[in-house]
């Protein structure tokens, strides 16, 4: 009998006209935006190759120098494009894809590409993601507002529970059509989005994070399913239905994200640029300056070092002191800026747990967060890369202070490695995205939220139900 | 007529959907004014802190400079030389020195939050550099700047219509579902008139409704209203509003069920907010595509290799121009004076070359912004905001103006302090009255 009634709602779905317009649409919007996204992906994959290896060779052949003024050359470290962020782009276009990478102090990633973009950037961005988390929510709606008002307006209800169907059997038959209806439309589009991993520069992790992309999705659609046969079992007209249900839809993707984003901000303040930059700068002038060794901090380690060498001057020392020094200084600063940075992305965190509770308004929230978190192109993917970037310049510069300390003697800033290719073997930097383990965890709140929404929904219908 | 007025008012004041209704508009009216007025404070708070901390160090070194001059402070030697006010590259080049160049407010920016969250609203000037401090980058959680600001621009261009349609969807439809509509017919009135009365009706009740609220909402906050900005918001908003109810009217003469105009209307709202918008960008980006920045950052560095192996050359240039200056081949006969001299030579070769890679990164950002701009035109949703954005000065013309205008001063300021530094001028506590000053 489920499967009666299944195939019933699927058969009119498909004859409906105005069920032919919208999912015309949202297949064609989510066809086009894989497209984009596909072409976009290779553009930015293949100019990330490029500027990586350029920069890699301009540090390579740059005119010998002494290793510390190389630290101030410095290099470039670039974001890599993540293969899943062809289904969603996530925070991409709001966080910098270049960090400079210099001796004594820690850059920010540059280069955000909302600065560079048009205004309608800031409306709406054409994603595969964007036709999920929205459009798709809607289309369940319109598919699902009237199935049960239209047959009590039409009388076919009362029919229908005459022929001794239960009130559930026809509630799961319905809900089981529009699952249905929605597979024929999105098992083709997921079938794509794993052919287009296949031809991007994947690993086998993408594949299980693309699953888990798909299955929050299902639970999302489920929810919106369960709500709108809900709805509708218990409105008095269709008119009701959807009015309720859009109500719904607004509150979810519009309303409650929005309101959240300035609810977190109030709660947890973000510093100004301004005041980040002089808690780094006041925290600096604390520990040893690798360029001024007059200063109170400097004289202090400098004794400790003459001390603990057993001479009373920095000539008489086995090694080159401002070597030392300036790795010293480069220690202490890296601590300062790590911290700061720390500071900075717990309070992001906090903000980003204003949502997720607000989430009991709206489970549109919880699916974004999950669905950037899977593709890599969240806040937390781009902090690693912020701190695998950080660790290695610290790396960098200190096997060029050592250098400096060990090897320039008496020479000071004026020596240069003998060795031609001094500069070639250095190590290189190599980003390693976040493993699939970690984001599981990562993501084990939002999901669980998730998953209480389905369990919420499921309450509601079987609630519902049993006032038809 | 009068009866029609006063039933209608009626029929309006006791449907309790419309009360809920302007109870809510308000409260959101209220929540994106306060948040508005918090943007706003952070930002005065932080133009006032570095404004501070500017002055101070003037003052201190213009105190410093006076005792010197009087003599009751020795002369600091030529190794501290960076640490003495009486030369001009102490007093504009670092360690606390430079300008805050700064786009303050304006008096309705409380209105959109516009591109303030992406474009810096004040730059650090010093000897040579458009942003010494690097402090001005817009700090906040990308999550809440991609999801958007939930300010009153949001509530006017995207709730108000919301607000709109739920007024009127049924105008039309509801009679005929109630079975009133043959009564209608039956009387002596045209149809089209009668409708075309009913929504002119809510039209102005909610226009009034609206500006009310929005004036209340202002007033909470103690927002100067007697701007001529304010009337153009008012004058916007009221087109605005105009346009989403003629989407009313007609989609009423359809003549089909109330969901069903309920669905066709949001189609509309839904249409005009995000899908023109997205396909809009979309189009812009790839017609206009803006040159990699990852490209953009290795062709500069390319160009300072450039410079580095052009700096014989160029000094060479230098000294011909300025036979006043010896050039000393032996690095450590160097005086403080002369690098500095010498960067300078560099600094100005490197600019040339940079200033061209930047104009044509600048070129094809522009030309895409140019092409979006034509379709603002297809969406009065988009031309709202964008009003509201320049009404509110925080588009993104007014920070790309900005942005020159900083260009501009860094020019003025430079000029000055390295003019003094060339003729080897000695700085005195009268010159601190004539440092260039932005406007």
């Amino acid at each position: 009998m489920l499967l009666h009634i299944a195939k019933k709602e699927l058969k009119e779905a498909l004859r409906d006209s105005r069920f032919h317009f919208m999912a015309g649409l949202v297949v064609i919007l989510l066809l086009f935006s894989m497209v984009v996204s596909w072409n976009n992906y290779q553009k930015i994959n293949k100019e990330f190759v490029e500027a990586a290896t350029t920069a890699r060779q301009q540090w390579d052949t740059q005119k010998p120098k002494n290793p510390h003024s190389a630290a101030h050359f410095g290099t470039f470290a670039f974001k890599p494009i993540q293969p899943l962020s062809l289904i969603d782009n996530g925070l991409d276009k709001y966080l910098g894809v270049s960090v400079f990478l210099e001796g004594h102090k820690q850059n920010n990633a540059e280069y955000k590409q909302i600065s560079e973009q048009n205004d309608f950037a800031r409306f709406a961005e054409l994603t595969p993601a964007f036709v999920f988390t929205y459009l798709m929510p809607l289309l369940i709606i319109l598919l699902a507002f009237n199935v049960f008002t239209q047959e009590k307006e039409n009388g076919t209800l009362r029919l229908l529970l005459s022929q001794g169907v239960s009130n559930f059997q026809i509630g799961f038959g319905k809900i089981l059509g529009i699952y249905m209806v929605l597979g024929l439309l999105l098992v083709p589009i997921f079938a794509l989005g794993v052919v287009f991993i296949l031809m991007s520069n994947y690993q086998i992790a993408d594949f299980l994070s693309y699953g888990m992309m798909l299955l929050s999705l299902i639970f999302y659609y489920t929810i919106f399913i369960n709500v709108a046969i809900g709805v509708s079992a218990i409105a008095k007209s269709s008119n009701v239905a959807l009015i309720s249900l859009l109500g719904f839809w607004i509150m979810s993707a519009l309303l409650v994200p929005k309101i959240n984003a300035n609810l977190s901000k109030n709660i947890y303040k973000t510093p100004s640029s301004s005041d980040y930059q002089a808690e780094i700068t006041e925290n600096l002038e604390k520990g040893v300056d690798g360029h001024n060794p007059f200063s109170k901090q400097s004289k202090i380690f400098k004794d400790s070092v003459l001390k603990a060498n057993k001479v009373d001057s920095v000539h008489k020392l086995p090694f080159n002191y401002m070597g030392l020094s300036m790795q010293a200084g480069e220690e202490h600063e890296t601590v300062v800026y790590a911290k700061a940075l720390k500071k900075l992305n717990d309070i992001y965190l906090s903000q980003l747990k204003v949502h997720e509770l607000s989430s009991v308004f709206s489970p549109t929230i919880l699916i974004k967060i999950l669905s950037m978190q899977f593709a890599k192109t969240d806040l937390q993917a781009h902090y690693e890369f912020s701190r695998q970037a950080e660790n290695y310049r610290i790396a960098l510069v200190r096997d060029l202070n050592y250098d400096f300390k060990d090897n320039a003697g008496k020479k000071g800033f004026s020596y240069i490695s003998e060795d031609k290719d001094f500069f070639k073997k250095t190590i290189k930097f190599e980003y390693k995205s976040t493993v699939f383990g970690q984001i599981m965890q990562n993501v084990s709140i939002t999901f669980l939220f998730l998953s209480f929404w389905v369990i919420l929904s499921i309450f509601f219908v079987f609630i519902s139900l049993k006032k038809l | 007529m009068r009866i029609f007025l006063k039933f209608e008012l009626k029929l309006l004041l006791r449907n309790p959907f419309i009360g809920i209704l302007t109870i809510l508009i308000f409260a959101l009216l209220l929540f994106a004014t306060q948040n508005g007025i918090k943007r706003v404070e952070k930002q005065q708070q932080t133009i006032k802190k570095l404004k501070d901390g500017e002055n101070l160090f003037y003052q201190k070194s213009k105190l410093l400079l006076d005792s010197l001059e009087k003599g009751t402070k020795k002369p600091f030697s030529d190794r501290n030389w960076y640490l003495s006010p009486d030369n001009a590259i102490t007093l504009s080049a670092f360690r606390g020195a430079g300008s805050y160049v700064i786009l303050p407010p304006a008096p309705l920016s409380v209105v959109s939050t516009g591109q303030s969250d992406i474009f810096p609203y004040y730059s650090k000037v010093a000897l040579g550099t458009k942003n010494e401090a690097k402090d001005n980058e817009n700090f906040e959680n990308p999550f809440n700047t991609a999801i958007g600001d939930f300010d009153l621009a949001f509530v006017l261009v995207f709730i108000f219509p919301l607000f709109i349609i739920s007024l009127t969807y049924n105008v039309l439809s509801s009679e005929k579902e109630q079975g009133t509509l043959n009564l209608l017919l039956s009387m002596p009135l045209n149809i089209r008139s009668w409708l075309v009365q009913k929504i002119a009706f809510r039209y102005v009740f909610l226009m009034l409704l609206m500006s009310i609220l929005l004036m209340t909402s202002l007033l909470v906050f103690g927002i100067n209203m007697a701007e001529s900005a304010f009337l153009s918001l008012l004058i916007a908003t009221s087109l605005y509003t105009l346009f989403w109810f003629l989407c009313a009217f007609s989609v009423n003469l359809l003549g089909k069920s109330s969901s069903n105009n309920a669905t066709i209307l949001l189609g509309i709202w839904l249409f005009f907010t995000l899908m023109i918008p997205s396909v809009a960008n979309m189009l812009a980006g790839g017609l206009y595509p803006v040159p990699s920045r990852v490209a953009f950052v290795t062709a500069q560095r390319d160009l300072k290799a450039q410079a580095d192996k052009d700096k014989e050359k160029v000094l060479a240039a230098f000294y011909a121009k300025n036979p006043q200056f010896e050039n000393k081949k032996d690095e450590d006969e160097k005086s403080w004076k002369d690098y500095w001299r010498e960067g300078f030579a560099e600094e100005d070769y490197l600019k040339e070359m940079m200033a061209k890679l930047e104009h044509k990164f600048q070129g094809q950002a522009q030309a895409q912004r140019d092409f979006a701009g034509v379709f603002q035109w297809l969406s009065p949703a988009i031309l709202f905001q964008n009003k509201l954005n320049q009404l509110a000065k925080t588009d993104t013309q007014s920070y790309l103006d900005f942005d020159v205008k900083v260009a501009g001063f860094e020019a003025n300021w430079t000029n000055y302090f390295k003019n003094k530094f060339m003729k080897d001028e000695k700085m005195t506590t009268k010159d601190f009255d004539n440092f260039p000053r932005y406007k």
